[in-house]
């Protein structure tokens, strides 16, 4: 009689663990959203999707990058969906052949350069990099105005910048900047011996402690940390020469097992819910109609004077090049000399 | 047949072990120079002409000697002070040497971190100006050496709380004073002891991760562990192969001091038992002893209290650095605790993990102990070396031979059991070491009896070893349960989605994601470690 009851109770609990047995799917998400906004959005995602069970996987861009990549050479990818930073990665994976052809129905009003015209990723949000400044340690008329005067030796151990073999909106600055200024121009940020370690966060906590007097980061970890604090010593700069657009992609793998789930995810992170959610997280949205996150300036401002124009020949060509860009910065600025 | 059965039995729970323990291990030396595409000797060329790795070696080679020298600096006088002398407080000081033993030592990296950052480290903002900077070579020997140097301590401790006084006695009868005493025979006596100290501090230090990780890193200092780590994460599956060339002498490094510091150890040993006529008698420190006292009172401050001081601290301002009690928050903690849901995640994953490994190695252990403690059991090397050669394997090694194994075609990597394999594989040595020697304290006449009087095998286990052993068992589970809580070498390379454990948590916070944020799981994880320590304490008496 005990027997029986324990043998009823451990099936019981094992199928409570599987799902109740229905046809219950699960998609695991490899993002680099922040934890917070992942936090934010779960109860949004029970409530909406209360047959599917969601499995994050949250590391800077390239660590996803990396680890994704290391499944697919070892012919297990855990990811279904994916939503990290680095966009020439998704043309990337789409050229292997890795990527599901998904028309979204919600992707029409987002502008052309922002959605891959086969189909297969679109931009489902549009960080911004910009600058930032302490403002208890620079005086307001020595502020840096542009990314190219950090290059002068005025700012010569002052500087700071995510990693871009960690942090996809840093390897989208790397690209930006190598492009638009040259080699040269990281030279310059080496003599100025500048510390380029971690994501935007650590970049943050590097200038809001003084530690750093001013750095390269995201635009939300600024428009947070205001929100949070309005006396934190921290100011937004939009750079004179432009701030770097990072459009960042969502796309589903090839391999998934639940692709009618994963598309429909999909098309909810493409919804007014879905983008609103993002927005809340201080990011801007691909469709212009939706308003900037609160306290940053208005979509067309910004998108109007980038560093450079986001085309798809510049994605292209990034793409072919994006382990030589890292080499060349790993040598220049990172390693010992 | 029962004995055929028994022996089988026996066979088939060798050969797991030895698939859990030492199989991973020569899998990575295997797979250096085979790979599923053929044998080749690619993987060297390319990791030994990669100039970042050659410098990783050297880095490797001179923080390690540097930590033993530094460690020593500290632990000899240390041990000799509260063993030999009449230092006031001496057995308070005794314990308290030993707390950063049960500490994981990258808690350590971001107290230092915070303490002697150029710009904004604590100490520096006192000092107003640049004294102290911890992103250097120095600053990894530094935190090392404040956590490794009770190693040595600790085999320094025994050699001089064991030898025999007699010959200490005599010299002093003949006249030589108290220094001459310790230079021609106290420290002689006691110098296996302080190689095999030396050799476990070299070891340990070639296979620390999580130090020269957070500290060297924003220096540009890499060293083997380090270099080993981004092949594999970073490289795809070339690169683990890479990872795996060189993982090589990195594992040549551990193994040849580990032997070392084992052979010396049992020398040691060996002398310390022949005939201990008296106690020891203690030096009178004389008009040194208060200032003595005082400076033994700052190592403690040093190793235990300034660097908690700091953490604590820093988890609780609101902006870093900013010290006004109008900036002191609890925000943090409630940003850790409520919004980020890996927090949470990693300690009952880490929780779970260390519980069952503590208990897995316990009973695995139990079973070796009986073994090892009859001398007529075949098999005992073989035991010895699967018990032993995780543990003497540096993490990182031991970690990229799991994820090697268990990736196909039984793919239990980015699960919390590939955790647990590493974890009961790395730390069993603890939990054999502790009940063998009570194994070898007890009778064997008592299981005799219970064998003459008709009891089978379990039920001599149940009713004779088990009661007997159960203090030990209990010491063994403590000293797996807490390194397993807190570890982070092998664990940041092994998980996955979900698999969270405090320390990949409390890694990824300081060195990517948040640094303010991670002095809060910082002190969290320090909490829960301190609180088991005086549970185990509580229990042992």
């Amino acid at each position: 009689m005990r027997a029986s009851l324990l043998v009823a109770a451990i099936i019981l609990s094992a199928t409570a663990a599987c799902g109740g047995g229905e046809n219950r799917q699960t998609v695991t998400i490899y993002t680099s959203i922040y934890e917070h906004v992942i936090a934010a959005l779960d109860p949004v995602l029970a409530k909406t999707f209360p047959d599917v069970t969601i499995r994050w996987f949250q590391r800077g861009s390239e660590d996803v990058a990396a680890r994704l990549n290391s499944e697919i050479a070892a012919g297990r990818v855990a990811a279904d969906l994916v939503m990290t930073s680095d966009p020439f990665w998704y043309e990337e994976l789409k050229e292997a052949g890795h990527l599901l052809e998904y028309r979204s129905p919600r992707a029409a009003g987002i502008p052309p350069a922002l959605n891959d015209p086969d189909g297969t990723f679109v931009t489902v949000r549009v960080p911004v990099m910009v600058l930032t400044v302490n403002t208890s340690r620079v005086a307001d008329g020595a502020w840096p105005r542009r990314f190219r005067e950090l290059a002068d030796p005025a700012w010569a151990g002052r500087i700071t910048m995510g990693d871009p073999n960690r942090s996809g909106s840093a390897f989208t600055a790397v690209a930006a900047l190598q492009r638009k200024y040259g080699w040269e121009y990281f030279e310059g940020l080496r003599r100025n011996d500048m510390l380029a370690a971690g994501g935007n966060s650590a970049v943050l906590s590097r200038v809001m402690t003084g530690e750093k007097d001013a750095g390269i980061i995201l635009l939300e970890n600024l428009l947070q940390a205001r929100a949070q604090n309005a006396s934190a010593p921290i100011a937004i700069v939009y750079p004179e020469d432009g701030a770097i657009l990072v459009p960042s992609p969502m796309a589903i793998m090839k391999t998934t097992a639940a692709p009618d789930a994963a598309r429909r995810l999909y098309d909810f992170f493409l919804s007014d819910a879905g983008q609103s959610a993002l927005v809340s997280g201080w990011m801007y949205s691909p469709f212009d109609h939706l308003e900037p996150p609160a306290g940053a300036r208005p979509w067309r401002e910004v998108f109007s004077a980038t560093l450079l124009p986001w085309t798809f020949e510049y994605l292209h060509e990034t793409t072919r090049a994006r382990d030589d860009i890292k080499r060349r910065f790993n040598s220049i600025v990172l390693e010992p000399r | 047949m029962s004995r055929f059965v028994g022996r089988f039995g026996g066979g088939v729970a060798a050969g797991l072990l030895a698939v859990v323990t030492i199989a991973p291990i020569i899998l990575v030396v295997i797979r250096s120079v085979a790979t599923p595409a053929g044998v080749t000797w690619r993987h060297y060329q390319e990791a030994f002409s990669d100039p970042a790795n050659l410098q990783a070696i050297g880095n490797t080679l001179v923080v390690s000697a540097a930590t033993v020298l530094f460690a020593a600096a500290l632990a000899i006088p240390a041990a000799w002070l509260v063993a030999r002398t009449d230092l006031p407080g001496a057995r308070r000081f005794r314990a308290l040497l030993l707390v950063p033993y049960v500490v994981p030592p990258y808690l350590g990296a971001i107290a230092w971190i915070n303490l002697a950052n150029p710009t904004v480290g604590w100490l520096n903002r006192a000092a107003g100006g640049t004294v102290f900077d911890i992103y250097t070579t120095t600053g990894i020997v530094w935190v090392l050496g404040l956590f490794y140097y009770t190693f040595m301590y600790l085999t320094s401790l025994s050699a001089l709380e064991n030898m025999d006084a007699s010959l200490e006695d005599a010299a002093r009868v003949s006249g030589a004073g108290p220094f001459t005493v310790l230079r021609t025979i106290t420290l002689p006596l006691i110098r296996p002891a302080i190689l095999a100290g030396a050799f476990l501090v070299f070891a340990a230090s070639a296979s620390a991760f999580g130090v020269p990780a957070l500290v060297g890193t924003p220096a540009r200092v890499h060293v083997l562990t380090t270099r080993i780590y981004s092949h594999v994460t970073t490289g795809g599956l070339d690169g683990l192969y890479t990872a795996a060339a060189l993982s090589v002498p990195l594992l040549v490094i551990a193994l040849l001091t580990w032997m070392l510091a084992d052979r010396l150890g049992r020398g040691g040993r060996i002398t310390s038992v022949t005939g201990k006529a008296s106690a020891p008698s203690r030096v009178a420190l004389g008009a040194w002893r208060w200032p003595i006292c005082a400076a033994v009172a700052s190592l403690v401050f040093l190793t235990c209290l300034l660097p908690v001081f700091a953490i604590v601290l820093t988890s609780l301002m609101n902006v870093v650095g900013d010290f006004r009690w109008s900036n002191v928050t609890i925000d943090k903690y409630r940003y850790v605790l409520l919004t980020r849901p890996d927090t949470a995640r990693g300690f009952i994953n880490s929780f779970a993990l260390a519980f069952a490994a503590a208990t897995l190695a316990v009973a695995i252990g139990t079973g070796v102990a009986y073994v090892q403690g009859h001398p007529h059991l075949k098999a005992r090397r073989a035991l010895d070396l699967c018990v032993n050669l995780p543990y003497a394997a540096p993490g990182t090694i031991l970690a990229l031979g799991l994820i090697l194994l268990w990736s196909w075609p039984l793919a239990l990597i980015d699960t919390l059991w590939v955790l647990l394999l590493a974890y009961v594989a790395k730390h069993l040595s603890l939990a054999v070491r502790s009940i063998t020697t009570a194994v070898r304290q007890t009778d064997v006449t008592l299981e005799e009896a219970a064998r003459i009087s008709g009891a089978g095998v379990m039920m001599t286990f149940r009713t004779i070893w088990i009661p007997l052993l159960r203090p030990a068992i209990l010491a063994g589970f403590f000293l797996v349960f807490m390194p397993a809580f807190g570890e982070l070498t092998m664990s940041i390379l092994l998980v996955g989605p979900g698999t969270e454990t405090v320390g990949t948590v409390l890694f990824a916070l300081q060195e990517y994601a948040d640094p303010p944020s991670a002095s809060v799981v910082a002190v969290l994880i320090l909490a829960f470690i301190l609180a088991a320590y005086a549970a185990a304490a509580a229990l042992a008496r």
